[in-house]
């Protein structure tokens, strides 16, 4: 060490960048150790980054799939201002005029210069290939209805690409026989029902062009319509979404069975008047305008409505992803308490020198920093590839429970890989700390005896080398799980519109599984003593044993983290085993007819797909049919958010017993349609987030006025998480003008086969799903599984990075008894032997966490069904014990553990006492 | 140019170019209620001769006919000096005689009419000229009443007052950033030109239009420009024309005036200008006196010259500019030499939603270097043919 070096470091030692002498000390001090054990720095690195990919692919993939949405309703209308929707149903056409009528009444009026932009949007599938009927299985396609000759107006002052319409197909046909000439080439355009526009995503992938036939389901009918155009992309904007299909609004009302009737108005300013005041004004001009009648929304409202409808699912998975973060951080936070450890000797060389406590400690600091710097980067670039296949899961089930959605890829979002990246810095600064202070604060002479003994390879878990303390007490663990209890009982946090973050129940999680790992420390010294005496007669387990008798704290964090990703797996497991065996009942109640039926289009949980009243009593009036039931199901706007209204026979309900009550009727008046026009049910979820009970009286909206309905029952509905009001459909008909419905219940007559009259209706009704009872149940469990699929992919990197965890820290622990394992050589001890010290090391610190995480697993499975499941989606979950996963879990990890301890052992066995690794 | 944008647009110029097709003739003998004998192809009506309008129900639409406009410029004072020029033009056009069975779904979105409306304004002080097209189809965005004269699109409406045949109010909003709103009282009786109530313009027997107009009309009303509202006080010209004709092959393009002189007179003239160079036959001249008695000259009776070039910055269009227009005075029998200089020569419409740009703008009507009056002006096919775009 140079004496100027050391100067001048001392001096400038209370600078943010590092000094010369942090240079040295980085080079010489950190890179050094790093360059002598590249693998393990690199293994450390990539687990990291691999906790980052995951957290970061997970938010890309979120991300991705609600701009999917957004993107879909903006596409057409970039720089829409507002929207205009009716509170529930379409907006009838009379609408439009009046609006265009008060919004300006005269030229000169403030209102004038408003562009009004009529759309309707359905949700279209293409048919089903061959016998695959599988729900959600199928990409929908989105088909907007613009009125193709106002978008001129609107395409000229966005000065937006006009050539659309310059793709005229088909010169024959869609005209008049009288029509001639250039009135046969508007009438192309202009009376064509079938002319529909692609986006060139969609035409490459499916080899359209202009004048190609394209067929998808809408409603109850397979139609087919043809390709008018491909619509054009523009550099400065997003490119169209592959799903969207766009045609002409009249074509799209008849098609889609909303004959005079629109499903919102976009509206787009004056370009004076798009911000600051003039906009707040127009806005209230809007609302002035359409009173109670609609609702106006602003497009960043919009795009939160879409956020808010799955803020819980989001947030959900987002924690979920975080656990192979956390795991990661408990690696490096072992590997630099290690570290500490193992260069305590250099470290009191570097104090004797004079180098400051402040200069170590940010020595050790900017090591965590790298290794965050290291393991962001690669995180990143590693969550961007991972999220392109994450992002289908997600949108999987985003499309079967909230809307539809064909988010096919994700982009690096800036801020989010940022996030991610800033994140990785700083967790790993946050876990070097207690390691830096810890090396920074041991007096010299101390550090001097402690690192002489090591450097002889003596006494590396002896007296002052076991680490960072915190985990060494059991007090501070306890402390950790008795705050968790208390936050387990503290409430939601609860967002506009009535979404709910159970933040109290995530922090009461964290600090359980944070605690619990404290404590675990503990237990190894009881899996120790327990295995020392079933491993008597065995010299190499007792080696073993006494390794675990006195934990290091790289033990004890290898089992945290171990316990960390098992309880959480297994947390999760005992929340999904309730929630199947709930809706397992849930449907056995639900699900007592015989055939179902529904639009083929009925592909995401926000197609509204409708079978019309022809079809429907055609099929009804059917020989084989005994009794029937048709569901209305329609969205409506409630306490500022969307929920759902359905419309069934309740009668039919009655009779085949098919609601879950959790607080049933009082009285029979809500099954009479002749006494139930002002009764609902609401279901738990609504119950949930509204606070809404048995007797009390809501307001819900309707196109025939706001009704007021009081609250006859609370039922259960796991299929619905925004909450659903159910009222008899003979007066939701009346209310929403309409004898169409959403799906049919055919209860059949005696020796009818269910299978038969299935064949048949889809032979018939080429535009319907036909699901016989047993089909409908299993494919109801399929979804459900579906949408934890993700879910499992996250633990299992959990585990993963937990067992990569252990093989690190049996790696590092070997590697530092290489002195003692050449000596055990010396006395006679095989390869074989020395490999089995350390597989039943290592399977007692993987039984140990194991054990701890399974136990933890069952408190957190509670606080996943009682706490944070009933705050965020609000549904009542009968509590199983999932006997067979927990099994599989609690053999798989330990023996998991002994073989790649086991790796370690016959690896390092060879190792020559004077290599480093 | 064959994009759809454009092949809408040109239908409309078809539509203005019916506006040059006639002088005054004698009124209508008497109105039929039968559907007229002579057709076009497709089955639209063609305006015959010795047709009796009956008002107010002749100023509002005429869906038998291919196609129908109306027409209002005029100059505009404000009380501090301001001064500007305006146009408001409704055009309706319907695709098929009657609409097929395919049309469209209901009345809010029809697909037998489509209406496009041009509404431009020179605030002369500042030099700027704002102005906007709009296109629709007819229904709940566009309307035209057959009872009266009620017509809208968008927020730009011409309607009647209490469905009198002399006042109307014009209302009109120009991509948010100015907008007028006029009520329009006749100064004059309603003047019909051609031959027996029928412009001709061309030797086909459908080449013809019943073409109206009040040659002067007092507006009062309120010009907005931002956030700037000014009363103002001025003259309108108003056209309404009828037709189911088209632009004959030969035919590259026409000049348009009205001029409104200070003596209470006006001309109304325009030119068709044949793809040789040459004038059509089919111009016209007409002389409007003080009681709306007209005095017709063809072709050979006028001259319209350009005593000047200007060229377009955007479209590169060269428009003959200032405009002499050389005739005789029937009042004094001696012929005049008048210059239309316009008051700002930037006054080209983009042609935004049609595609055909053209211009359209006020002008200074000069005599012997004195003023004696105002006038609108339109010259189009001088930013490409207009052939091209009909094609």
């Amino acid at each position: 060490m140079n004496a100027d070096v050391q100067a001048k470091g001392v001096s400038e030692g209370s600078g943010a960048a590092p000094p010369a002498l942090g240079w040295v000390l980085l080079g010489r001090f950190t890179l050094r150790h790093w360059r002598g054990q590249p693998v393990r720095a690199l293994l450390l690195l990539l687990l990291l980054s691999l906790g980052v990919a995951v957290f970061l692919s997970i938010r890309l993939a979120n991300r991705a799939a609600v701009a999917s949405f957004t993107h879909f309703a903006g596409v057409l209308s970039q720089g829409v201002d507002a929207t205009i929707a009716a509170p529930a149903g379409a907006i009838p056409e009379s609408t439009l005029e009046n609006l265009r009528q008060s919004l300006a009444l005269k030229g000169t009026d403030p209102g004038a210069g408003i562009e009004l932009i009529p759309m309707v949007e359905t949700v279209c599938a293409p048919p089903r290939p061959g016998e695959d009927s599988r729900m959600g299985a199928r990409a929908t396609f989105t088909l907007l209805g613009v009125d193709l000759v106002a978008l001129q107006n609107f395409a000229a002052e966005q000065q937006l690409d006009r050539s659309w319409f310059d793709q005229a197909f088909d010169q024959k046909a869609g005209s008049s026989a009288r029509a001639g000439g250039r009135d046969r080439e508007l009438g192309n355009f202009l009376y064509r029902k079938d002319a529909v526009f692609c986006s060139g995503k969609l035409a490459l992938r499916e080899g359209l062009s202009v004048g190609s036939p394209l067929v998808v389901v809408v409603n109850d009918r397979t139609v087919v319509l043809k390709i008018a155009g491909i619509i054009p992309g523009r550099s400065d904007q997003p490119e169209s979404p592959s799903g969207l299909l766009v045609m002409d609004l009249p074509a799209l009302q008849e098609l889609s069975g909303k004959v005079g009737r629109v499903d919102r108005i976009e509206c787009v300013f004056p370009a004076s008047a798009r911000q600051g005041p003039e906009r707040d004004r127009l806005l209230g001009r809007l609302r002035e305008a359409v009173g109670d009648k609609a609702v106006v929304r602003t497009p960043e409202s919009r795009k939160l409505a879409a956020e808010v409808m799955t803020r819980g699912f989001r947030l959900n998975l987002t924690i979920l992803s975080l656990i192979a973060l956390l795991v990661g951080l408990y690696l490096i936070f072992q590997a630099l308490d290690a570290a500490v450890v193992k260069r305590r000797g250099e470290i009191a060389v570097l104090r004797a020198l004079g180098v400051r406590d402040s200069e170590i400690r940010r020595a050790w600091l900017w090591e965590a920093a790298l290794l965050g710097v290291g393991g962001g980067g690669v995180g990143v670039l590693g969550g961007w590839a991972l999220a392109q296949g994450t992002v289908r899961a997600v949108s999987q089930t985003v499309n079967a429970l909230y809307y539809a959605n064909n988010a096919e890829a994700a982009g690096l979002h800036a801020g989010e890989a940022t996030a991610a990246f800033l994140m990785a810095v700083g967790c790993s600064v946050m876990a070097g700390w207690l390691p830096a202070k810890r090396a920074a604060s041991t007096p010299p002479a101390q550090l001097w005896a402690q690192g002489g003994a090591a450097a002889h390879g003596v006494g590396a878990h002896g007296v002052g080398a076991h680490g960072a303390g915190v985990f060494s007490r059991a007090r501070v663990g306890w402390g950790l799980i008795a705050m968790a209890v208390g936050l387990a009982f503290c409430g939601p946090l609860t967002f506009s519109g009535g979404t709910r973050f159970a933040l109290a129940g995530y922090l009461s999680a964290l600090l359980g599984v944070v605690g619990a790992g404290v404590v675990a420390g503990d237990a190894l010294r009881l899996a120790a003593w327990l295995a020392a005496w079933i491993s008597r007669s065995s010299a190499s387990r007792q080696l073993a044993n006494s390794h675990l008798r006195l934990p290091t704290s790289r033990h004890r964090w290898a089992a945290a983290g171990l316990l960390c990703a098992v309880s959480m797996t297994g947390g999760m497991s005992v929340l999904v085993g309730s929630f199947e065996r709930s809706v397992s009942t849930w449907i056995t109640h639900l699900l007592q007819a015989d055939l179902y039926l529904t639009s083929d289009a009925n592909q995401a949980a926000t197609a509204y797909n409708r079978i019309s009243s022809a079809v429907w009593r055609k099929i009804t009036e059917d020989p084989a049919v005994a009794d029937w039931d048709a569901l209305l199901l329609t969205p409506v706007e409630f306490g500022g958010g969307s929920i759902r209204l359905a419309a069934s026979n309740l009668a039919f309900y009655k009779r085949r017993e098919q609601f879950s009550w959790l607080k049933a009727p009082l009285n029979t008046d809500f099954f009479d349609s002749g006494r139930n026009a002002e009764l609902c049910a609401v279901s738990e979820s609504f119950a949930e987030r509204f606070h809404v009970d048995r007797g009390q009286l809501i307001s819900v909206p309707t196109p025939a006025g706001v009704k007021g309905l009081r609250v006859a029952g609370v039922y259960t509905d796991y299929g619905d998480d925004q909450g659903i009001v159910m009222v008899d459909r003979v007066h939701a008909q009346d209310w929403f003008a309409t004898q169409d419905v959403s799906s049919l219940s055919l209860v059949l007559k005696p020796g009818e086969d269910p299978e038969d009259l299935r064949a048949r209706f889809r032979q018939e009704y080429s535009g319907l799903a036909v699901f016989t009872n047993v089909h409908l149940r299993s494919e109801v469990m399929r979804i459900f599984r579906q949408t934890f699929a993700i879910t499992y992919a996250l633990e299992a990197i959990g585990v993963v990075v937990a067992l990569a965890g252990l093989g690190m820290t049996l790696a590092s622990i070997l590697a530092e008894r290489r002195a003692e394992l050449t000596t055990l050589r010396a006395l006679g001890m095989s390869r074989n032997d020395i490999t089995h010290v350390a597989a039943w090391e290592g399977a007692l610190l993987a039984l140990g966490g194991t054990t701890g995480g399974l136990v933890t697993s069952l408190g957190l499975g509670a606080l996943l069904i009682f706490v944070i499941n009933k705050q965020t989606f609000g549904w009542t979950l009968e509590p199983t014990i999932p006997v067979r996963p927990l099994a599989v879990l609690g053999v798989l990890v330990p023996v998991a553990g002994a073989v790649v301890a086991g790796l370690v052992g016959r690896f390092s066995a060879d190792l020559p006492a004077d290599r480093t690794e | 140019m064959n994009a759809l944008f454009q092949r809408v647009g040109a239908v409309f110029w078809i539509l203005a170019f019916l506006q040059f097709g006639g002088r005054l003739g004698a009124w209508a003998a008497a109105f039929s209620p039968e559907p007229l004998a002579l057709r076009t192809p497709e089955g639209f009506w063609v305006p015959q001769p010795g047709h009796r309008f009956e008002f107010p129900r002749d100023h509002g639409a005429h869906p038998q006919f291919k196609v129908e406009w109306w027409y209002l410029t005029g100059h505009l004072f404000g009380p501090a000096r301001e001064r500007f020029g305006f146009q408001a033009t409704f055009f309706r056009r319907s695709i098929a005689s009657h609409p097929p069975e395919a049309g469209a779904g209901g009345g809010a979105f029809q697909a037998d009419e489509i209406f496009l409306f041009h509404a431009a304004l020179l605030d002369v002080q500042s030099g700027r000229f704002i102005h906007t097209e709009r296109l629709a189809r007819a229904g709940w965005d566009a309307r035209a009443s057959e009872e009266g004269l009620s017509v809208r699109v968008g927020d730009a409406a011409l309607r009647s007052v209490d469905s009198l045949d002399n006042q109307f109010t014009l209302d009109a909003a120009i991509r948010g950033e100015a907008g007028f709103s006029l009520r329009l009282e006749t100064l004059k009786p309603l003047v019909v030109f051609g031959k027996d109530g029928v412009s001709r313009k061309g030797d086909s027997p459908t080449a013809a239009s019943w073409y109206l107009t009040f040659p002067r009309l007092q507006a009062v009303g309120e010009v907005r420009i931002k956030d700037r509202r000014i009363p103002v006080e001025g003259r309108v010209w108003m056209d309404h024309e009828i037709s189911s004709s088209q632009l004959t092959d030969e035919q590259a393009g026409w000049d348009w005036a009205g001029i409104q002189f200070e003596d209470g007179r006006e001309i109304m003239v325009y030119r068709l200008r044949r793809k040789d160079g040459t004038m059509d036959p089919a111009s016209s001249l007409a002389w409007v006196d003080e009681a709306g008695k007209t005095t017709d000259y063809g072709a050979s009776e006028f001259r319209w010259e350009a005593s000047a070039e200007w060229r377009s910055p955007r479209t590169g269009a060269r428009y003959p500019l200032p405009v002499r227009l050389s005739t005789c005075d029937p009042k004094t029998g001696k012929s005049v030499d008048l210059i239309l200089e316009p008051i700002v020569v930037d006054q080209e419409l983009d042609g935004a939603v049609s595609g055909v740009p053209y211009w359209e703008g006020a002008c200074r009507v000069l005599q012997e270097g004195k003023e004696v009056g105002s006038a609108y002006v339109e010259l189009t096919g001088y930013a490409g043919s207009l052939g091209r775009a009909l094609k």
